[in-house]
């Protein structure tokens, strides 16, 4: 390696936000032909990194050299200029252009230029070649899959000469094999000589696909590895200690049953029946689209459903409603925190108590000491790291944000929670204590119905498991019969 | 505000940044303008500064302001109002008729004015909370439904002889203080505590921050955007009660742009007009920026439509400040 030159190097990078030091004197160097994983918990400073990178941020200290030339990035432009792309977890593309108009988007020319549509194509479909991805560049985006959204992602990164590419957790949205065949693109790159960061929660395949890592910690690089494939030590690293078993089990299921389904059907359910008891976490399992995230919102009333019954603490129940439902005793956590779940420009506590305000009342208005009992009491029970109550929550990472949705419905005597993948984006540290909190929820007399597509995660987490195929319940899994080859049959219909 | 600007700073320290930023949160950048264009006011136009001057100040913003809070509540919430110009006008014309044809007494009168603002409101929330049409598109509509509805209620004149005890709330002076003053203060405080200590005004900042999110965690969403017009269009009724004593008729041509001057003055209070972030006390301070402003080149003699000129531009260059500075804050 050492004949190599790294194509962009950090040396000594620091860069400080009110309160926070985000990344400190970080000396870090990407090669071509190489991956690089960054690994880290929420917050460790990786999303940092990659905005210093990338020009969004420029550092208070430090120097950045491409091609061991000092350089100052004064925005995104600059970065993209010199050879930076980047993959984003939350897509940037246009839902309403081409596939080649995105691709070569901001590359038009000048708004009076004219283009001509076929060279835009032909251009296009060679680019799309490169990747391995099959669509009609005037193919709508909006009608391409998330992994086609992805690959089209690659090839605009390719197509703009990228010569260090990014991907921010690329597979949060993917499916298994659609996973595989991404990384296989990513050995591509690697071969054909990109630089290649790659930055994800999922440590297994991170390890498995990278030459070296490097592990952040509250903004410093504490391992630099080339060629390790451990995960025990890495999440050392990354936590400063070792994992306890991730998955806490101090609840018993009671006999008693707080929901029940039956027979239901709307647009994308086709005929769903499970039950759900006082003391236990069932998990749904199923591919995406199979109508998982359709059958929490209409038992939480934000879908209407055709035909068949809800009875809800034994009595039947038609949620019309998320009002109606809250106030019989269920919760939802939607899989988008961000769009779903907060409200990014207000405080930590006013997230916390949104939807709860009435009882924060005395005397008619809101009292201060009300909300701030209730607050602190979250923040410490659930260990919210916020600077203040009143930071706001869009500044917080993945894992603190999700706590604070869960805070909300605990603070509300809630007895079903409803939960739409319950960690995507969380990292490690951060789930196994989400874990725990559940357990303690559901021990102390609630109970969870959990959408999951982490199948680990089911398996860790679930009491009895749920398959939905196409809409429909197609099987039913007791702790005992659960194991990773039976799900994935149920899930996908493979005859046993 | 940029959002690395509202943590605080270690150790809870007042950094001169952090009482900018908390500052900020009360329409600070605005009240740091408003009291730098007095004080070149005060310079070079020594009339400017006198204590009849600005009371008449008070007396002609007056309206503004109140319609201004209302305004203050429905774009925090996500939405706008482009009609309450045509509002304004039609509660006074029938408030006038009311009181001259009608025979009505003065409590009377001003009751159903500000009840005639509030159904006029409630019609509009309730199309924009139940029907689900866009809060500009309806407002839109409304904004020619009701100056037509005016005109049509006067044949086009103006209904004049208010009797003076109707033109108290907007003409009268009590301890040498002009009661529109009064009527102001008292809309500007309560909307202020409505915003800052009710739960409506939490579920206004909510459901403009995020609809979505506030749905699912229970906020009465359709209820509060019809909560938020129907107060708003009381308080268009009230000043309404207010032009009316002060102009002693009642104009079916009145208030024209009216809407304008209302969303400006929030805009200049730091609001975003996406909802959701914003002060009512940024709100008074931009309506004031605005009538300072007219008076003041007015008394130095600037022509009307210059005076126009700069108004709108200090409108635009009060955003780019405000967009410079959360820039440089990052």
């Amino acid at each position: 390696m050492t004949d190599i030159a790294p194509f962009v190097e950090l040396r000594g990078v620091t860069k400080k936000f009110p309160g926070v030091i985000a990344a400190r004197d970080v000396s870090i160097s990407f090669f071509p032909g190489k991956v690089h994983a960054l690994l880290g918990e929420n917050g460790a400073g990786k999303s940092t990194l990659v905005k210093i990178i990338s020009g969004i941020y420029t550092p208070d200290d430090g120097q950045i050299l491409f091609d061991g030339l000092p350089v100052r990035l004064k925005a995104p432009v600059d970065a993209e200029r010199r050879g930076i792309a980047v993959v984003h977890q939350h897509r940037t593309l246009v839902d309403d252009l081409t596939v080649a108009e995105n691709l070569f988007l901001g590359q038009l020319g000048s708004n009076w230029s004219t283009f001509s549509r076929n060279a835009c194509n032909r251009r296009a479909r060679e680019l799309l070649a490169s990747v391995g991805l099959d669509v009609d560049p005037a193919a709508m985006v909006r009608d391409l899959s998330p992994a086609e959204q992805q690959f089209l992602e690659i090839a605009r990164a390719i197509g703009r000469e990228a010569r260090l590419i990014i991907f921010d957790e690329p597979t949060t949205s993917l499916t298994p094999p659609e996973c595989e065949r991404l990384f296989s693109q990513i050995r591509r790159l690697r071969a054909e000589g990109f630089a290649v960061i790659y930055i994800s929660h999922d440590l297994e395949h991170a390890l498995a696909l990278s030459d070296e890592i490097t592990v952040l910690r509250d903004g410093t690089v504490v391992a630099h590895e080339v060629g390790l494939k451990d995960i025990q030590t890495v999440v050392r690293h990354m936590i400063g200690r070792t994992l306890d078993a991730g998955y806490p089990r101090s609840r018993t299921a009671s006999s008693d049953e707080i929901l029940r389904v039956s027979e239901l059907r709307s647009g994308r359910l086709n005929g769903v029946d499970l039950h759900v008891r006082r003391g236990e976490i069932v998990c749904i399992a199923g591919l995406v689209g199979s109508g998982r995230t359709e059958l929490l919102r209409a038992v939480f009333g934000l879908d209407r459903f055709a035909s068949g019954s809800i009875s809800f603490k034994g009595a039947a129940f038609t949620p019309h409603s998320p009002r109606q439902s809250i106030s019989e005793g269920l919760g939802f956590v939607s899989e988008d925190r961000k769009q779903q779940g907060l409200v990014l420009d207000l405080g930590v506590s006013a997230n916390l108590v949104l939807g709860n305000e009435p009882a924060m009342r005395r005397y008619g208005f809101m009292s201060a000491g009300r909300e701030r009992r209730l607050v602190q009491d979250a923040i410490r029970s659930l260990r919210i790291k916020t600077s203040s109550p009143n930071t706001s929550v869009g500044t917080l990472s993945g894992g603190n944000q999700q706590k604070v949705v869960l805070g909300r419905w605990l603070a509300r005597s809630t007895q079903l929670l409803l939960i739409d993948e319950p960690t995507v984006g969380i990292d490690v540290g951060a789930r196994a204590e989400f874990y725990r909190l559940l357990d303690e929820y559901v021990a102390a007399g609630g109970a969870c119905l959990i959408v999951s597509s982490d199948l680990t995660e089911v398996l860790g987490l679930a009491d009895r498991v749920v398959v939905m195929r196409d809409g429909a319940s197609v099987a039913e899994m007791e702790k005992t019969e659960m194991n990773r080859e039976n799900l994935l049959r149920a899930m996908t219909a493979v005859a046993a | 505000m940029s959002s690395a600007a509202v943590k605080e700073g270690k150790g809870g320290a007042l950094s001169l940044r952090s009482i900018l930023v908390k500052s900020d949160a009360f329409g600070g950048t605005a009240l740091a303008a408003l009291v730098i264009i007095c004080l070149v006011l005060a310079v070079i136009e020594p009339q400017f500064f006198t204590s009849s001057n600005l009371l008449n100040v008070g007396r002609q913003a007056a309206v503004l302001i109140i319609v201004a809070c209302g305004m203050t509540m429905i774009i925090l919430s996500g939405n706008i109002d482009l009609s309450v110009g045509s509002a304004l006008a039609l509660c006074a014309v029938v408030g006038a008729s009311l009181a001259t044809a009608g025979g009505l007494d003065a409590v009377s009168t001003v009751a159903a004015v500000v009840a005639l603002g509030a159904l006029i409101g409630a019609v509009k929330g309730a199309l924009v909370a139940w029907a689900g049409i866009n809060s500009f598109i309806v407002t839109l509509g409304m904004m020619t439904v009701l100056r037509g509805a005016a005109l049509t209620f006067t044949g086009g004149y103006p209904i004049a002889g208010v009797p003076d005890d109707v033109r108290y709330l907007g003409f009268g002076i009590v301890g040498g203080f002009p009661v529109p003053l009064i009527v102001t203060a008292i809309v500007f405080v309560v909307v202020a505590l409505l915003l800052s200590k009710t739960v409506l005004g939490r579920h206004i900042y909510a459901i403009g921050g995020n609809e979505t999110s506030s749905h699912i965690a229970g906020v009465p969403v359709a209820w509060t955007k019809f909560a938020v017009f129907t107060i708003s269009g009381a308080l268009c009724g009230l000043a309404a009660v207010v032009l009316l004593g002060r102009l002693g008729a009642g104009l079916p041509t009145s208030s024209q742009g009216l809407e304008l001057d209302a969303i400006a003055a929030v805009i200049l209070g730091g609001a975003s007009l996406f909802g959701g972030r914003g002060s009512v006390f940024g709100t008074l301070f931009g309506a004031l920026i605005l009538a300072v402003l007219q008076n003041g080149l007015n008394l130095i003699g600037v022509n009307s439509f210059i005076i126009q000129i700069l108004s709108g531009a200090i409108i635009i260059l009060a955003v780019l400040l405000d967009r410079l500075r959360a820039r440089s804050s990052r």
